[in-house]
């Protein structure tokens, strides 16, 4: 009976249950609650970018529009980039998996050439995240998320037995998975690496892999990440600065504390709209990395968990078009998509309460910053597709599971 | 079947179980965050009330008749970190609310608020310092109202007084080093002090240990009592500033003393500085002179052999001596000159002419082992013992080194250093009978509710020199003021010992020179009863040579108020009068065998022949092992 808790469509089911349902080929209504939190969240990102921008961008810029303009900008390209994506079907990206992964990589190293553009970090050292053609910039790990997504769940949907086998199955997508993270980690962007290490992992685990091998792999990957943690002065500092906020409230960082007194003051209903003093000159990255300790003190503990339980909802609605959706590839780029937006907010809003470790990584639609918010919404848009090929509920073959 | 194991729906699950409980986990952190359960505000408040029963606040510092000379309070201080200010609580806003709490006006506080370093607020401005402490409600209302200000409630040292006996009161500073009665009497002042500890440990232990296990006996420590009068100190103080001022002189010092019992009545040192403000003050202004000053005492030391000849019998007041015209050739070749030449001149002219051949001639037939003898018994060359830090003992290396065929000038006082208050205290000796007392300056010490912790009594050191012969040299120096070269410090009514003394200041390498010295004068009143005696000393005056006019005049004035002011409130009346009258608590030093009168052969004794070793012959603990307390 065990067959009946898993998805038990072989590929050529699905193949040829695509051809039975005309609505897959892009035609089919979308997960309106998705689309819904998504603008709900793009709608507050806005509203939140002003009002915690403004004083810093008139610091910088002289005028408290500039991070508004962009954000709305890219808002504008985000949800254009969505629809077109929510009506491109989702087996297009499959068939250029390994072109869209070989693509990511040379962006990712093009980071590192000149035309590649490093930003002085507060804390030293430089930080090489852009790629900039003339005015316009990007962040290609960005774009590698997506791509290694496609290309691991790809890799599951096609010859699935072969995650069984460690040579075959597990060991080329943790190579690929680890020069990825590697790069990304050379960056150095720790916080997008262990991201996109840790969604595609979720890929591999659910996608079928071992649990023994599981187990390997996590015993493996903790103490890498252990070795990479000491080998860097900051990387370690801000663990130790963490390992001390557990044990004292009083030992926190300078930004976590800051971040944590904003939210103090937020109280329960919040200080009100703009009113917010953290953003002030004294909370640093307001707009972007630290946005939500903002909200959380103009909004108060109502507008934060709000904000977390709007979260909540979309990994729930992408899940679910993740269960209902009967190719194997669909399922688990679905899934994927999903995790890695969720697990970025969950990770960024743990760091600005003081439940993990300070870590330089945005909010996702709530932060400041173009490319992301277009990469998020388009993202949001193929799971908007592929819910146009799900079914409305869950498969047959689930039916009469008990629950 | 086998891909049915491929794509896990229960793994999905837990994936999605796991991810949402971490949402949960993060509501319920920001739950914890935002949502204080433990009565927010009101906690904070109790906080500061809590807080300040916590310190033991310092114990005050008291002049003879209880005036506060020294106190710490609980004061408040307001601060802000404008960064953290929003549109309610901005600059304007708080500005406005506290200006009228701090004494202050919006637009000064405005612009402390909006000062800016590297074109960013500062994180921290004080906006005002010692609040007094009933404000506190009303201040709690607005910096709780507001964010970004904060308070602190700190205990700080005020000298109402400001520069009234700053030297003698001196300074702890945060390493717990300092000067004057603040370092000396630190721990009493700091701690809160049990009466019952002292004295009563054998029976009482058990009860003992229950007090010191609670020693909430109030929140202060110990009040220190001064000898010191606030007025006398007053007047001393004052007086010597404007000699100072008017002579031009860089250095003062001045000391009214009890003759009676070698209380300290005043010691005032020039520059003086106020010192509720230490940090600006010039190191200089904060040496107290009466004890840390050395200076070649000069024609005043001449009392001291003179009174040495008497006491031994070698010569009476009327024996004469030879003053060689004014010019006397030294066997060094040094030839000594007098202002005023003279052939013969009796002991008494001598002194009150004040000649330095005469000197000579005298210490000749006294003899250098007796001189010696009697520099010791005045207790020159030891520190006095008073108690206060940092007493200078004063250098006798020439007088140790004198040789009976070089007869050098230390009997008028060079080549020798003393310290007024060693000077001074000689002086009272033979104001007292020729008995020599150990100073003080600290009358008692007392805890919180006033429960005598500690009672300094008069010391007598040694009887130095005969009743009889104290009368002697009483006579001699009365003459002085009436018609010698004390005149100027002569009072209308009331006779007065004195006696003047101008030293010329030793350079390196150039010896004496002519312009620069050191004039003072000393003396006792009344000289038929003397009730105090009074030094003044000023260093380098410019424009007068002899100390008649610069120092006599200070004395006189000093002299005349102190006495008005003593009549008027009956200052000594308290001091028990009659020499032999047994109500007085005397602690006799361990050399007893130099008490009795008469058997003078007995020196004090020295541990090193140097001199500058504090005084072997008044051990600091002696009052404690006699167990009267000190």
């Amino acid at each position: 009976m065990q067959n009946q808790n898993t998805l038990n469509y072989s590929s050529s089911t699905a193949f040829s249950s695509d051809r039975a349902r005309p609505q897959i080929s892009g035609v089919g209504r979308v997960d309106t609650g998705l689309l819904a939190v998504t603008l709900c969240l793009v709608g507050i990102g806005i509203l939140m970018v002003y009002s915690a921008g403004h004083v810093l961008s008139n610091n910088q810029y002289g005028n408290n529009f500039h991070y508004l303009r962009i954000q709305v900008i890219a808002c504008v390209i985000g949800l254009v980039g969505m629809g077109i994506a929510s009506y491109i079907p989702y087996r297009f990206y499959e068939k250029y998996s390994n072109l869209l992964l070989f693509l990511a990589f040379v962006l990712l190293i093009l980071v590192f050439t000149p035309i590649g553009m490093g930003v002085s970090g507060a804390e030293g050292g430089t930080f090489r995240r852009w790629i900039a053609i003339k005015s316009i910039r990007f962040q290609p790990v960005e774009f590698a998320k997506i791509a290694l997504l496609i290309h691991t769940a790809h890799f599951l949907a096609r010859k699935p037995e072969r995650i069984k086998s460690f040579f075959h199955g597990v060991l080329p997508n943790i190579l690929i998975i680890g020069l990825m993270f590697g790069l990304v980690a050379k960056q150095p962007d720790f916080g997008s690496a262990v991201l996109l290490a840790a969604t595609a992992g979720c890929l591999l685990f659910i996608g079928g892999i071992r649990l023994s091998h599981t187990f390997m792999l996590v015993g493996a990957g903790v103490s890498l990440l252990a070795g990479f943690i000491i080998s860097s002065p900051y990387r370690l500092k801000r663990l130790t600065d963490y390992w001390a906020s557990l044990q004292s409230p009083d030992a926190t960082s300078f930004q976590l504390g800051r971040s944590l007194e904003a939210l103090k003051w937020g109280g329960f209903f919040g200080v009100g709209i703009d009113d917010s003093s953290a953003k002030i000159n004294y909370l640093p990255y307001p707009h972007t990395d630290f946005i939500f300790s903002v909200l959380g003190e103009e909004f108060g503990f109502i507008g934060a968990a709000s904000v977390t339980i709007i979260f909540m909802i979309f990994v729930w609605r992408g899940i679910s078009i993740a269960r209902r959706t009967e190719n194997r590839f669909g399922a688990l780029f679905a899934t994927g998509l999903t995790l890695i937006i969720g697990l970025q907010a969950f990770i960024n809003i743990g760091v600005v309460t003081g439940l993990l470790p300070t870590k330089g990584i945005t909010l996702p639609f709530l932060s400041y910053g173009g490319s992301s918010l277009v990469i998020s919404l388009v993202s949001v848009g193929i799971l908007l597709n592929i819910s146009r090929s799900a079914t409305r509920t869950l498969p047959k073959a689930r039916k009469n599971e008990p629950k | 079947m086998k891909n049915n194991t491929f794509l896990s729906i229960r793994r999905l699950v837990v994936v999605l179980i796991v991810l949402q409980l971490g949402f949960l986990l993060l509501i319920g952190k920001l739950f914890k965050l935002q949502i204080p359960l433990d009565g927010g505000l009101e906690a904070s408040r109790r906080d500061w009330r809590s807080e300040e029963n916590n310190d033991v606040k310092r114990g005050k510092i008291l002049d003879r008749h209880g005036t506060v000379l020294g106190i710490s309070q609980d004061l408040i201080s307001v601060s802000a970190d404008p960064k953290t200010f929003n549109r309610k609580s901005n600059a304007h806003t708080v500005a406005s609310d506290l200006a009228p709490l701090l004494d202050s006006t919006t637009s000064e506080l405005l612009a402390t608020l909006k000062r800016k370093r590297n074109g960013e607020y500062v994180e921290f401005v004080w906006l005002k310092k010692g609040i007094e402490y009933d404000r506190l409600d009303d201040i709690l209302n607005i910096t709780d109202k507001h964010r970004g200000l904060k308070i602190e409630i700190e205990p700080e040292r005020l000298y109402p007084k400001k520069q009234l006996a700053s030297q003698v009161i001196g300074y702890l500073n945060d390493l717990n080093h300092g000067e004057g009665i603040e370092y000396q009497y630190n721990t009493f002042l700091q701690k809160v002090h049990s009466p019952l500890q002292q004295g009563k440990v054998g029976l009482q232990s058990v009860a003992l240990k229950n007090t010191s296990s609670t020693v909430s006996l109030g929140n202060s420590g110990c009040n220190v009592v001064l000898t010191i009068d606030e007025i006398i100190q007053d007047i001393a103080e004052r007086e010597l500033e404007q000699a100072c001022k008017k002579w031009n002189a860089p250095k003062g010092t001045a000391i009214v003393l009890a003759v009676e019992t070698s209380e300290i009545l005043a010691m005032a040192s020039c520059p003086s500085y106020d010192i509720n403000d230490q940090t600006n003050a010039n190191e200089d202004a904060k040496r107290n002179l009466g004890i840390w000053y050395l200076f070649e005492p000069g024609s005043i030391f001449k009392i001291i052999a003179s009174s040495a000849v008497l006491n031994e019998g070698i010569m009476s007041p009327t024996s004469t001596v030879f003053c060689e015209f004014g010019r006397y050739r030294l066997s060094n070749r040094r030839v000594i000159k007098d202002v005023s030449a003279k052939g013969d001149l009796t002991l008494t002219e001598v002194i009150q002419k004040s000649s330095n051949i005469g000197m000579i001639k005298i210490v000749k037939r006294l003899g250098p082992n007796l001189f010696q003898e009697y520099v010791d018994r005045y207790g020159f060359g030891m520190k006095t013992g008073i108690d206060l830090p940092y007493e200078q003992s004063g250098s006798l290396y020439t007088l140790r080194k004198w040789d009976t065929n070089s007869l050098g000038s230390v009997p008028f006082g060079q080549g020798i250093s003393v310290t007024p208050l060693q000077m001074v205290n000689a002086l009272a000796a033979i104001a007292n009978g020729g008995e020599l007392h150990r100073p003080y300056i600290t009358k008692e010490i007392r805890d919180d509710r006033g429960n005598l912790v500690k009672k300094n009594h008069p010391v007598r050191v040694r009887q130095v020199i005969h009743a009889e012969t104290a009368r002697k040299m009483t006579d001699i120096l009365v003459g002085v003021v009436e018609k010698g070269s004390g005149m100027r410090a002569k009072i209308e009514g009331v006779s007065i010992a004195g006696k003047t003394g101008t030293a010329q200041k030793a350079e390196k390498g150039k010896g004496y020179a002519a312009g620069k010295e050191v004039m003072s004068f000393m003396g006792f009143l009344p000289a038929d009863n003397p009730k105090f005696a009074i030094i003044v000393t000023i260093d380098e005056p410019k424009g007068a040579r002899f100390s008649g006019l610069v120092a006599a005049p200070v004395f006189k004035r000093i002299a005349q108020q102190t006495l008005d002011y003593s009549d008027r409130i009956g200052l000594f009346d308290s001091v028990p009068r009659k020499r032999n009258n047994d109500n007085r608590q005397y602690v006799e030093g361990n050399q007893s065998n130099t008490t009795t009168s008469g058997s003078y052969t007995s020196k004090p004794k020295r541990s090193t022949s140097s001199g500058n070793t504090q005084n072997p012959s008044i051990p600091e603990n002696t009052l404690v092992k006699n167990g009267v307390g000190l």
